[in-house]
């Protein structure tokens, strides 16, 4: 295990694509704090005191919102590293070197563990001290509400990722990969879900799952002038989440196994 | 060409056994029922022409290709992925990633193998690459990347070297760099195996030979053997079983038989006329006799045909 993740360090760091991604991420996240700290000055003020989008604990609603959007970018990010494995068939040079095919595998389950672990404690630590810059007030009790929700981020997280690395995996080259990522998430998985499915289904495809079905869409705290948000996880969508990341993981698991290299 | 048997004695320095290894794609047969047999310290070529199935059998031994029917067997231990460190491997051409230097490619591979990160030096210094180690291995010219994969390949001093086409793209000086390194890997006592295409290259290089076309396997063993740049000289006479007698006590291999008709490989320091001589004084009236050169080209077109 340590070994893989040596390995998988002296691979990533130095590659360029995945660094500039990586900051575009965390550049990202930070806008969608200074964004927020706009609401705090002259009209913005008053915005923020009617939706109350940046008080505590709403703001996490608001941001873990905006971060699982955000978990795109590191779907692209796997999507871009995997994908390299193919095209340069290093993948197949490390399997001739000596690993062997469930290492191959655990290297990419470990790549995904890391990305969501970094993210995740990125994101609770940026989100806690945003919430107490922008609530000066609040006190430490007040800052943990909700705090549940962060768990459930990373099990959407996890999930992304897991979708963004079987997708590289089944389409081997990066382009491909990122459109059809992308255009799973948009308008594939509501065509599937509006038109074929005709909504019967909304609580258990992956996308819906995944991006407002575990964390919801903040659009009723904001309607409901911030009185009517998510305090807690629902157990339908966080079974689905765990059933989505089980069944991803167990594809890219048996295509590594049984595809030639 | 018939399978040597080998005796028990010799079977245990066998590094490589396949058995009827073979690979379909949907209703391609790439590898047709191929059985290789490797001893230890051989330089074993695999000769074939492009397309004759060389990559996807080393692809198969490797790990990379799971075969569709038959076996092969690494170091008599099997197809365990622990075997594949003992071996060091370069399938079709040097693989890298492009952004790392070739210093920090090699000790992927390094870590890979389980071997320390010193050795990374020690291999660059063989290939002649410890100038250029911290350069992004996308700059290197074609014959660097070989060598470089060389390198890897010789990470944790492996008792078996894997080479596909390992001088295919390279000019002259780069060809004769490649198996200048490639004969002093084997003069430490290395097995070697490599896939080529090139008739010449294992000719020089290689004590063995498997030559395959098609997936088939056609001929396999010694390269002097097989592909023997030697004369051969037909021979008749009024009395073939005297005459077979009588070349086998003068120490001539007989090749074949057509109905009295022999074909024969002559001792070391014999010739055509001195075993016309022997055989008249042992009083053989020979009525036939032509010498006929067997040519390194010949012998593959022969047996490729």
């Amino acid at each position: 295990m340590k070994k893989l993740l040596q390995i998988e360090w002296i691979k990533l760091w130095p590659y360029k694509a995945f660094r500039i991604l990586f900051i575009v991420y965390f550049l990202l996240l930070g806008l969608s704090l200074l964004i927020g700290r706009s609401l705090n000055n002259g009209e913005g003020e008053e915005l923020n005191k009617l939706f109350k989008i940046l008080s505590v604990p709403n703001i996490w609603n608001y941001y873990l919102f905006v971060a699982v959007l955000l978990n795109i970018v590191l779907g692209i990010i796997v999507i871009f590293v995997i994908s390299n494995e193919y095209s340069f068939k290093t993948m197949r040079q490390n399997l001739i070197d000596g690993l062997n095919r469930n290492q191959l595998f655990v290297s990419k389950l470990l790549l995904i563990s890391i990305l969501t672990f970094l993210s995740t404690l990125v994101v609770y630590i940026s989100g806690l001290i945003a919430g107490k810059v922008y609530n000066p007030d609040a006190t430490f009790s007040d800052l943990l509400e909700r705090n549940v929700l962060i768990g459930g981020y990373a099990i959407a997280c996890f999930g992304t990722l897991s979708m963004a690395s079987l997708f590289a995996i089944i389409l081997k080259r990066s382009g491909l990969a990122t459109i059809v990522f992308i255009l799973f998430i948009f308008p594939l998985d509501v065509i599937l879900n509006q038109g074929l499915l005709k909504g019967c289904c909304n609580d258990y495809l992956p996308v819906s799952v995944l991006f407002k079905g575990i964390i919801e869409w903040p659009g009723n705290m904001i309607r409901s002038f911030g009185e009517e948000a998510q305090t807690a996880l629902a157990w339908l969508p966080v079974t689905m989440g765990l059933v989505y990341i089980g069944l991803f993981n167990f594809l890219s698991w048996f295509i590594i196994r049984r595809r030639d290299l | 060409m018939k399978l040597v048997v080998l005796p028990k004695s010799v079977q245990l320095e066998t590094i490589l056994n396949t058995a009827a290894l073979t690979k379909h794609y949907g209703p391609i047969t790439a590898v047709n029922g191929i059985d290789l047999h490797v001893e230890r310290g051989s330089v074993y070529g695999i000769l074939g022409p492009n397309g004759s199935g060389k990559t996807t059998t080393l692809g198969m031994l490797l790990g990379a290709i799971h075969p569709s029917s038959g076996s092969f067997s690494w170091f008599g231990k099997g197809t365990g992925d622990e075997n594949r460190k003992r071996i060091g491997a370069i399938l079709e051409h040097p693989i890298f990633y492009p952004y790392l230097s070739g210093a920090q490619n090699l000790r992927i591979t390094a870590r890979i193998k389980g071997v320390p990160e010193k050795d990374v030096d020690r291999v660059l210094q063989i290939v002649e690459l410890s100038a250029r180690k911290n350069s992004p291995a996308a700059t290197y010219s074609l014959g660097m990347k070989q060598r470089m994969a060389i390198a890897a390949a010789l990470l944790g001093d492996p008792e078996v070297l894997v080479l596909d086409e390992p001088t295919n793209g390279l000019d002259p000086q780069g060809i004769a760099e490649i198996r200048g390194l490639i004969r002093e890997v084997a003069a430490s006592g290395k097995t070697i195996l490599i896939a080529s295409h090139l008739l010449d290259e294992v000719e020089k290089v290689c004590t063995h030979v498997a030559v395959i076309k098609n997936g088939n396997l056609l001929a396999q063993g010694h390269v002097n053997e097989i592909l023997g740049d030697e004369q051969l000289l037909e021979i008749a006479s009024a009395d073939p079983a005297g005459l077979k007698l009588q070349l086998e006590q003068l120490h001539c291999s007989v090749r074949s038989d057509e109905s009295g008709l022999f074909l024969v490989g002559l001792p070391e320091g014999m010739d055509a006329s001195s075993l016309n001589k022997k055989l008249v004084e042992s009083g053989q009236a020979i009525h036939h006799l032509r010498v006929r050169k067997k040519k390194l080209e010949e012998s593959f077109l022969e047996i490729t045909a």
